[in-house]
């Protein structure tokens, strides 16, 4: 942190009121920003808030309609991508771009390649410094694998490798720690000071409040494309604008009622501040009724690769049942099994009373089971409305399918200004949104969730926690994944812990909550 | 392994320079055709393989490679037929440079579209340039009495490319065509010249398309509009690459060979529907082998090098190959 930061004051970068409109919108709106050398600066704001299309302006993807981008005293707002990336400016990217059929090795040796000393090194040099970047973020012992067969998690730790392997003077680093849990997180904080210490400036978009408030040394805000704030973490949490626009009331009243907020630079007390020790247990939910699902023995994997091994488990109507577990313990793969688009081995699916074992896909959505995927998935080219209906492809009851078109536009209100926007042209957090809504559109009995929290702003996942509530209320039946397991199970009735493909604890939410192995395991305490 | 597979490929090539000894010259005209089509397609591996452009227009440098050629051999400077093949091969590459520049900056199938339309406007230019190219009725080149001429200049080409293409696939123009392949916006930001670098593999891909132009040109002795921009040149070119294998070193040539035994086999035994029972070939090779017989080859050497034997390495192929 900024024991370890240079008397600061030289800036490596400067933006000079920097503008990037798309027709109408301005997604960047006069943005003065400076980044000193040796700094760690996190940028926060909400989904949409333009933080991405800031990184895409510095690196040369997207062009400046109006402004000046300026990198150690020279003008490079008309520079190509490349050209950038070999002065020392590395990004990542939030929605993760490996290169698909290479492997991970030589994913990295392109970085390596192409980077600030890429002329220096032959190809095989490269390779080899890949192997370090590797081992150093921890993929080493996947150097070999295709970059198609990693997780959402890995891959996130394979774009920060290929940055790295840039060996760039400033890394951009656009929500790498999405989808980590908490043991997770505070390995990849650790990694990013040891890169920061090792000289490199840091500039990171994180939604992840316990890592940025952690690692960063000043922070930014925009909001609608303008920077509404900058300062210390501790000076800016405390912003009415920015809880308002952005952590939202509970977070701050988390915070607050834990009364550490002056003390919040202080990465260990800030955790203990937004993770309340003994919070009561309040059954909010109502209590659950019939067997909704009945999963016996389940087995399934891709290829030669077994994943799942003998997985039982219920879930009751009108639950919300959390599932637990590390990064590649199955949760992911369950889901897609439950939802058929892996086939299960052996064991059997029973749904509302149906076998759904040797059930096709799309029998499953006929069923009442909708999946929102980890990665969204959804159709880039059609507009937010256009995704929304495809949600209710297997309704017949077309007359009411207005009336839940406008029930979604009012529980994500953020999906009704977007309606008519492609939805490859949405941030990250808007995606999720519309994932969401698409899921609801077929108003699913039973609704499979993976990474609700992916990359959104605590405001939004507070709103769609709440959502979540308010639809289990009125009768859908919800299997929850999260990586945030405090949220997830402060939402649950139920969890079941996997570990390595097999389920070793089920019990109730506020017991798991409480249980030291699960706090030590997932919540990092 | 190696030992067993160098001792192989050097085998494979005494065989091949053998071969005018045992085949009579009119079949070698065949093989000469045969590897000519390896040429085309070596080079549209470079764009198409590699850098993943499917350029649907490479008979457009097929048939400048055949034109300059056949015209400088029998042009006032009468030049011998090697430096007419290096001067249509530098002007194909010209031309593909200069067009690649703009239409490189189209995706998918909008580039193929445009590469398709280059190829139809060169074949239009030479059918109405009549000072020049003599139009539909064509020119005639200087007649060579040595057949094994033409075979071994195409065999010398084949195995440049097979060399080349194995040089480039390590280096760093072979990586950044991959990554551009991959993901256009990942590799920009790796600090790769994409421009640059899809200009340099259409060039190359012209080069070759160029040399199988000339070789073929002074093979037939006559070159003529209809016979060279045809665009069964180009597709025969892709549909080797892809039963070969695109990205691959050996794909293009082991493609070729497949395809014109494929080819010779349906058209003897059936006759009639010769195009409809190819036809259902390629299909059968796009549906379950959409990355070739190479990597076909490859799961199987990783099988006989101690992996386990399945049965179902067909199947996992197919799975893995599945395009999404």
């Amino acid at each position: 942190m900024s024991a370890t930061a240079p008397p600061l004051s030289v800036p490596l970068l400067q933006v000079r009121g920097i503008t990037r409109r798309f027709g109408g919108l301005a997604a960047v709106d006069g943005v003065d920003l400076e980044i000193r050398k040796g700094e760690i600066l996190g940028v926060i704001g909400p989904n949409g808030a333009g933080k991405t299309t800031f990184v895409n302006c510095v690196t040369g993807l997207d062009r400046l309609t109006s402004g000046q981008v300026i990198f150690h005293g020279e003008d490079i707002t008309r520079k190509p991508s490349y050209a950038i990336g070999r002065m020392g400016i590395a990004r990542t990217f939030q929605v993760v771009k490996p290169l698909k059929q290479l492997t991970v090795r030589d994913n990295v040796a392109i970085g390596a390649m192409f980077g600030a000393h890429g002329r220096e090194r032959s190809a095989s040099e490269a390779r080899q410094r890949a192997e370090q970047v590797l081992t150093r973020v921890g993929l080493g012992n996947r150097i070999e694998d295709t970059a198609s067969e990693l997780t959402i998690p890995d891959l996130k730790r394979l774009e920060l490798a290929k940055a790295l392997a840039m060996d760039p003077e400033l890394l951009l680093l656009d929500e790498v720690m999405a989808g980590l849990n908490s043991t997770e997180v505070e390995s990849a904080m650790e990694l990013i000071r040891k890169i920061n210490a090792d000289g490199v400036t840091i500039l990171v978009i994180e939604h992840v409040m316990k890592a940025i408030m952690g690692i960063s040394d000043r922070l930014a805000v925009l909001h609608f494309g303008r920077k509404i704030a900058e300062g210390k973490p501790a000076e800016i949490v405390e912003s009415p604008q920015v809880i308002e626009a952005y952590l939202g009331e509970r977070f701050a009243k988390r915070a607050r009622s834990a009364g550490q907020l002056g003390r919040v630079t202080q990465d260990g007390v800030f955790r203990q501040a937004l993770i309340p020790d003994e919070e009561p247990w309040k059954p909010t939910l109502p209590l659950p009724g019939d067997r909704l699902l009945e999963v016996k023995d389940l087995c399934s994997g891709y290829g030669e690769v077994q994943i799942l091994r003998d997985v039982s488990l219920e879930v009751l109507q009108g639950e919300i049942v959390a599932l637990i577990g590390a990064n590649g313990a199955g949760k992911t793969t369950l889901l897609y099994t439950l939802s058929q688009l892996v086939k299960p081995r052996s064991g059997s699916i029973r749904f509302a009373g149906k076998d759904l074992t040797r059930a096709s896909p799309e029998e499953v959505v006929g069923a009442g089971i909708v999946h929102v995927p980890q990665g969204r998935r959804l159709f880039p080219g059609l507009t937010v409305k256009e995704n929304l209906l495809q949600g209710v492809y297997l309704r017949r009851d077309r007359a009411v399918i207005e009336d839940d078109l406008e029930w979604v536009f009012n529980l994500l209100p953020r999906l009704k200004e977007r309606s008519g926007q492609l939805a490859g042209r949405l941030s990250g957090g808007e995606q999720q949104m519309c994932a969401v809504g698409r899921g609801l559109m077929s108003r699913p009995a039973l609704m499979l969730i993976d990474e609700l929290s992916l990359g959104l702003a605590p405001l939004v996942v507070d709103q769609l926690l709440d959502l979540i509530s308010q639809i289990n209320r009125k009768g859908t039946t919800v299997l929850l994944v999260e990586q945030d397991v405090q949220v997830a199970l402060e939402h649950a009735h139920r969890g079941y812990v996997l570990e390595t493909g097999r389920v070793v604890q089920a019990s109730a939410a506020p017991e798991l909550l409480r249980d030291p192995r699960i706090r030590q395991a997932y919540l990092g305490l | 392994m190696r030992v067993f597979r160098a001792g192989f490929l050097l085998a494979a090539l005494a065989a091949l320079l053998l071969l005018p000894r045992f085949v009579t010259s009119y079949k070698l005209l065949t093989y000469t055709t045969v590897l000519c089509l390896a040429i085309m397609a070596q080079g549209w591996n470079f764009i198409g393989g590699f850098a993943g452009y499917a350029a649907f227009g490479n008979v457009a440098f097929f048939g400048i490679g055949a034109y300059t050629t056949g015209l400088l051999m029998i042009s006032k400077w009468h030049l011998s037929f090697f430096p007419a093949l290096a001067a249509g091969a530098l002007l194909s590459a010209c031309v593909a440079a200069l067009l690649g520049f703009p239409i490189l900056r189209l995706k998918g199938h909008y580039f193929a579209i445009a590469t398709l339309g280059v190829a139809e406007a060169f074949r239009e230019v030479a059918g109405a340039w009549d000072k020049v190219t003599e139009g539909a009725t064509g020119i005639d080149l200087p007649l060579r009495s040595d057949s094994n001429f033409y075979y071994y200049t195409a065999l010398g080409f084949v195995v440049f490319g097979v060399a080349l293409t194995a040089y480039l696939a390590r280096s760093k123009l072979g990586y950044g065509w991959v990554a551009i392949r991959e993901d256009q916006d990942a590799a920009r930001m790796l600090g790769i010249n994409t421009t640059l670098f899809k200009v340099a593999a259409y060039a190359l891909s012209a080069t070759f398309s160029s040399i199988a132009g000339g070789i073929i040109a002074y093979q037939n002795i006559h070159v003529a509009p209809n016979d060279f921009f045809k665009i069964e040149y180009t597709l025969q070119t892709i549909i080797a690459c892809v039963i070969g294998g695109t990205g691959t070193v050996w794909g293009p040539l082991l493609g070729a060979a497949v395809y014109q035994l494929l080819s010779t086999y349906v058209w003897s035994h059936f006759i009639e529907l010769h195009p409809t029972v190819l036809g259902a070939i390629i299909v059968f090779f796009v549906v379950f082998l959409p990355r070739g017989l190479m990597e076909l080859l490859r799961r199987f050497g990783a099988v006989a090098r101690g992996g386990r034997f399945g049965s179902d390495v067909f199947l996992a192929n197919v799975r893995a190959s599945r395009l999404d």
